[in-house]
């Protein structure tokens, strides 16, 4: 399948799974989409999971312009505490629409666990076509299996009372994807 | 407690499921909505293949299990995580407990897991002096209503809003409104600083990999993610039934599980844990301790019966109780222990105790929705009718159901009888063709529903004037009436020698045919069983005819296979079986196979008409398609489908006598469904559907008439 429509299936299928999904030229761009979408969320206390890619987004000043307070601090209660998580997480899964994310560090999981909203910032170039297709993908990209891997699809969910579907009960109540067209 | 006792329990919980409009509003709604989501979310997916590959897999994995527990236990155990097999309840209730204390642990969390329920393990923790709490919304409900979960996938699915709020209020002592989003939040922050200040998590798993040593969770919520992630220990309670092969194999789960359950894509998470990963407590990174606790508890008992084995092929999707009859009427807690539904009784028998499957089992329709479903392939129906063979070897099947098969084995007495009830019966039926009032003890049977009278004259009567004519020359069919057509509507047999004569052949009936044995087989009495299966061969094996056929599904399936599956062990008549059984028909089959268009002329019939799937004729003879062919070439004929067309009229065998109060609502459901097609007519190709939909429909004064494939036939061919 070709990347593009890798990519065509992946928002259809996100969508089905309530994610919103953008996609960007740049991880400079990236970085801009991100302080925006802080701002539109209205969030007083961010949070980001440094890695190498997600420095590359720039994100820390262009949220800092935003007046935004982010959180030096990495602790569970901390992060109980802030609006948004904001990760890199390294693919995606066309058939699912999922995010899939190999990460050991527990901060590293906790940001995409703990706050209302979660961005992450994906290679456009890792769409994969399946769940299999990640699974064999990560095994040789990591020299072994992860010791924790989520393929994270839309928001966290519950239809636990009367079937009434309820966004938010555990985890985030919005996923928003960025996928960065510029390779890694 | 006394038998009786138990069987007054028994049938109270069904009363009150059957009262509780709440979670039967629940399971309707559910169910109605399911069967398109399921399909939307299949949209692209072979879904016959991957059933096909997880059912062979699963059922690989069974054979190979030792082997899989070995490399499993190994390769967790390099990634650092403890491994601990639990042979039975208590070994793994003790060993958390233990573990618990040894750690200090004071405060636990828990995701979903139905192998902790299983075990009752939120007893054993709190008798040991733990705090636990349930996270998954739905269990956490339940913990907070003190009861048990009702679904494997929805466990609060029985439970109102106002319920729930009621369960909120109290536990957070605060006024709750029945707001949903706004419940749910309440318990996203009370249930969050549960998770933080836990020291120890407790998962279930939806399945480990034995290559990787990797353990799963299939989830919603989100609870799963922070019950692995935030505590210090972590606890995976693991039926071994879980352990899988490879990741190939994983796929194929993650693909089929959420869209069997819920009809979804897929969950909002997959998480897969590999060994020990770190935790932060107080702004400390540490490792945390992983303990994989592997219970066999009545698993590999059942892997080691060659028939039950089949159950292994389980994913626990709860796809078969989203389309169960009985279930969406009953719902869970009527099923004894803590699996509901078919598979539930199964699962019941083996991990907890006979007993206790032995009244939910006979919930079971037979119809075998579920199986057409069923990720595993698993062939739900034939393994409850297997339970009750074994049980009722060992207890008996009762006196009176006894001496009813000992009567109609006995051919020349059963038909003397019902001659005798024919003409006894004229006073109560007034002369009407139906009868309205049963002064005796059949009378919850008529509520909804009533009775057809016994014909004045039955088939067999007709038939033998009818042969007078036949010269033997042409292609010998012999006719299988089956006790219905035979003394309750002869006059489908008289339509199935028209349209049969009207094929070019010659139709006889032997006269020695008794019962096909179904009610016995359905009742578990395989001797009554075996002696009418050898009467029937033999009968049918008279003037060696080219066909043999019948116009009932359940007399066709004892024809055509159980007369060679209960005649197996005899070498001589296992042959003989063998050769009427590929003989039989069913009366659609054999009118297509010869050809028979029946024209009709326009107008002259009906105009539209809908068709109700019987369940032994769509799914042990795969006939839908080939009336629904037969009856639309009839000019005139106009088919208009009805929702749920295959969902069973609740007839099923002696269902309705052993649940009549089950079985009148799921009729009300078929009624429903034929009135909102808005045709004057429906076409069944069973007798027995015709009995129980005519009698409701004759209990509403409903102008819809109900006919049998054959007699439309007969009738076109007549006007054509
Ligand atoms: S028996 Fe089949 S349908 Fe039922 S839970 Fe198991 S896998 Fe799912
Ligand atoms: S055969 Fe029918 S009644 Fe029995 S468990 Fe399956 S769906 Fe339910």
């Amino acid at each position: 399948m070709s990347s593009e429509k890798l990519f065509s299936v992946f928002k259809e299928k996100a969508g089905v799974m309530s994610a919103q999904v953008h996609r960007v030229g740049t991880w400079a761009q990236a970085g801009d989409l991100i302080a925006d979408q802080v701002k539109e969320l209205k969030a007083q206390r961010v949070h980001l999971f440094s890695t190498p890619q997600l420095e590359k987004t720039n994100c820390r000043a262009t949220l800092a312009k935003t007046g935004v307070t982010i959180s030096d601090k990495l602790d569970r209660h901390e992060l109980d505490i802030t609006d948004v998580g904001i990760t890199y997480v390294p693919y995606a899964v066309a058939e699912t629409g999922s995010i899939f994310h190999p990460e050991t560090d527990p901060l590293g999981r906790a940001v995409t666990m703990l706050s209302p909203t979660h961005i992450a910032v994906v290679p456009f170039n890792k769409i994969l076509p399946t769940v299999a297709d990640a699974l064999e993908t990560v095994v040789k990209d990591f020299g072994a299996v992860p010791g924790y891997m989520s393929f994270i699809s839309g928001p966290s969910r519950t239809a636990d009372i009367e079937r009434v579907l309820t966004i938010g009960v555990h985890g985030p109540s919005k996923l928003i994807v960025i996928l960065v067209d510029e390779g890694v | 407690m006394s038998n009786e006792q138990h069987n007054q329990d028994f049938k109270a919980s069904i009363q009150k499921a059957l009262n509780d409009q709440v979670m039967r509003g629940a399971l309707s709604r559910f169910a109605d909505a399911y069967p398109t989501a399921r399909k939307n979310a299949y949209e692209g997916v072979d879904i016959e293949a991957l059933r096909s590959e997880i059912a062979c897999a699963k059922g690989k994995n069974g054979e190979n299990l030792d082997q899989l527990i070995q490399l499993f236990t190994e390769n967790a155990t390099k990634r650092g995580a403890k491994v601990y097999f639990a042979k039975t309840a208590e070994d793994a209730n003790r060993y958390i407990a233990n573990l618990a204390i040894e750690k200090k642990v004071k405060k636990i969390v828990k995701s979903k897991s139905m192998a902790s329920e299983e075990i009752h393990l939120n007893d054993h923790l709190k008798k040991a002096g733990l705090i636990v709490n349930e996270t998954d919304l739905g269990e956490w409900i339940i913990q907070l209503a003190g009861q048990k979960p009702s679904h494997m996938v929805m466990p609060a699915i029985h439970l109102s809003k106002e319920q729930v709020a009621g369960y909120f209020s109290k536990e957070l002592k605060s006024d709750i409104p029945p707001d949903i989003p706004l419940m749910v939040q309440k318990a996203r922050v009370e249930l969050r600083t549960k998770f933080l200040e836990a020291d120890m998590g407790i998962s279930g798993a939806n399945f480990a990999v034995a290559e990787t040593g990797t353990i799963a969770t299939v989830t919603n919520e989100g609870n799963a993610r922070l019950t692995t992630t935030l505590p210090r220990v972590h606890v995976a309670l693991v039926g071994i039934e879980k352990v899988i092969n490879d990741f190939k194999e994983a796929a194929n789960i993650i693909k089929a599980l959420p869209k069997s359950a819920t009809g979804q894509l897929i969950t909002s998470y997959v998480t897969m844990v590999t060994g020990v990963t770190p935790t932060e407590v107080d702004g400390q990174v540490q490792d945390k301790e992983l303990h994989i606790v592997l219970m066999d508890n009545g698993r590999s008992d059942m892997l080691k019966d060659p028939k039950f084995k089949q159950a292994w092929q389980c994913i626990r999707c709860a796809s078969c109780l989203n389309v169960c009859p009985a279930y969406q009427m009953v719902g869970g807690h009527v099923y004894g222990h803590i699996y509901a539904g078919g598979i539930g009784a199964i699962l019941t028998f083996f991990f907890n105790d006979p007993t206790d499957a032995e009244k939910p089992q006979n919930l079971c329709l037979g119809c075998g929705r579920c199986t057409e479903v069923c990720p595993g392939k698993i062939p739900i129906p034939d393994l409850i009718l297997e339970m009750r063979r074994r049980m009722a070897q060992k207890k008996g099947i009762g006196l009176i159901p006894k001496a009813i098969f000992d009567l109609v084995a006995n051919r020349k007495l059963m038909h003397s009888l019902l001659r005798v009830a024919s003409i006894g019966q004229f006073p109560l039926t007034g002369g009407k063709p139906f009868i309205r009032h049963l002064p005796f003890f059949f009378s919850e049977l008529t509520k909804e529903r009533s009775l057809p009278a016994v014909a004045p004259k039955p088939f067999r009567d007709i038939a033998k004037e009818r042969e007078k004519k036949n010269t033997g020359k042409k292609k010998r069919v012999n006719f299988y009436a089956g006790c219905l057509i035979d003394f309750v509507y002869p006059h489908i047999g008289t339509a199935v020698y028209d349209v049969l004569e009207h094929a070019g052949c010659e139709v006889y009936f032997p006269w020695e045919q008794a019962c096909c044995g179904a009610p016995a087989k359905y009742m578990g009495d395989t001797d009554s069983q075996t002696r009418l299966a050898k009467q029937n061969v033999a009968a049918m094996e008279e003037g060696n005819p080219d066909y043999i056929v019948s116009a009932c599904p359940t007399c066709t399936v004892a024809m055509m296979e159980d007369v060679v599956e209960v005649l197996k062990e005899d070498p001589a008549w296992h042959e003989r079986a063998k050769k009427v059984a590929a003989k039989v028909r069913d009366f659609s089959a054999l009118a297509e196979e010869l050809g028979v268009k029946a024209p009709g002329k326009k107008k002259s019939l009906k105009g539209k008409f809908t068709y109700h799937d019987s369940c032994h004729y769509r799914r042990h003879l795969h006939l839908s398609d080939v009336p629904r062919k037969l009856l639309t070439e009839v000019a005139g004929m106009e088919l208009v489908e009805m929702k749920d067309s295959d969902q069973c009229c609740g007839m099923a065998g002696s269902y309705l006598v052993k649940f009549p109060e089950i079985s009148a609502p799921i009729l009300q459901k078929k009624l429903d469904n034929i009135a909102a097609t808005g045709s004057e007519l429906v076409c069944v190709d069973c007798p027995g559907c015709v009995m129980q939909i005519a009698g409701g429909l004759d209990k509403r004064h409903s102008s819809v008439k109900i006919r049998h494939t054959a007699e439309i036939l007969a009738e076109a061919l007549r006007k054509g």
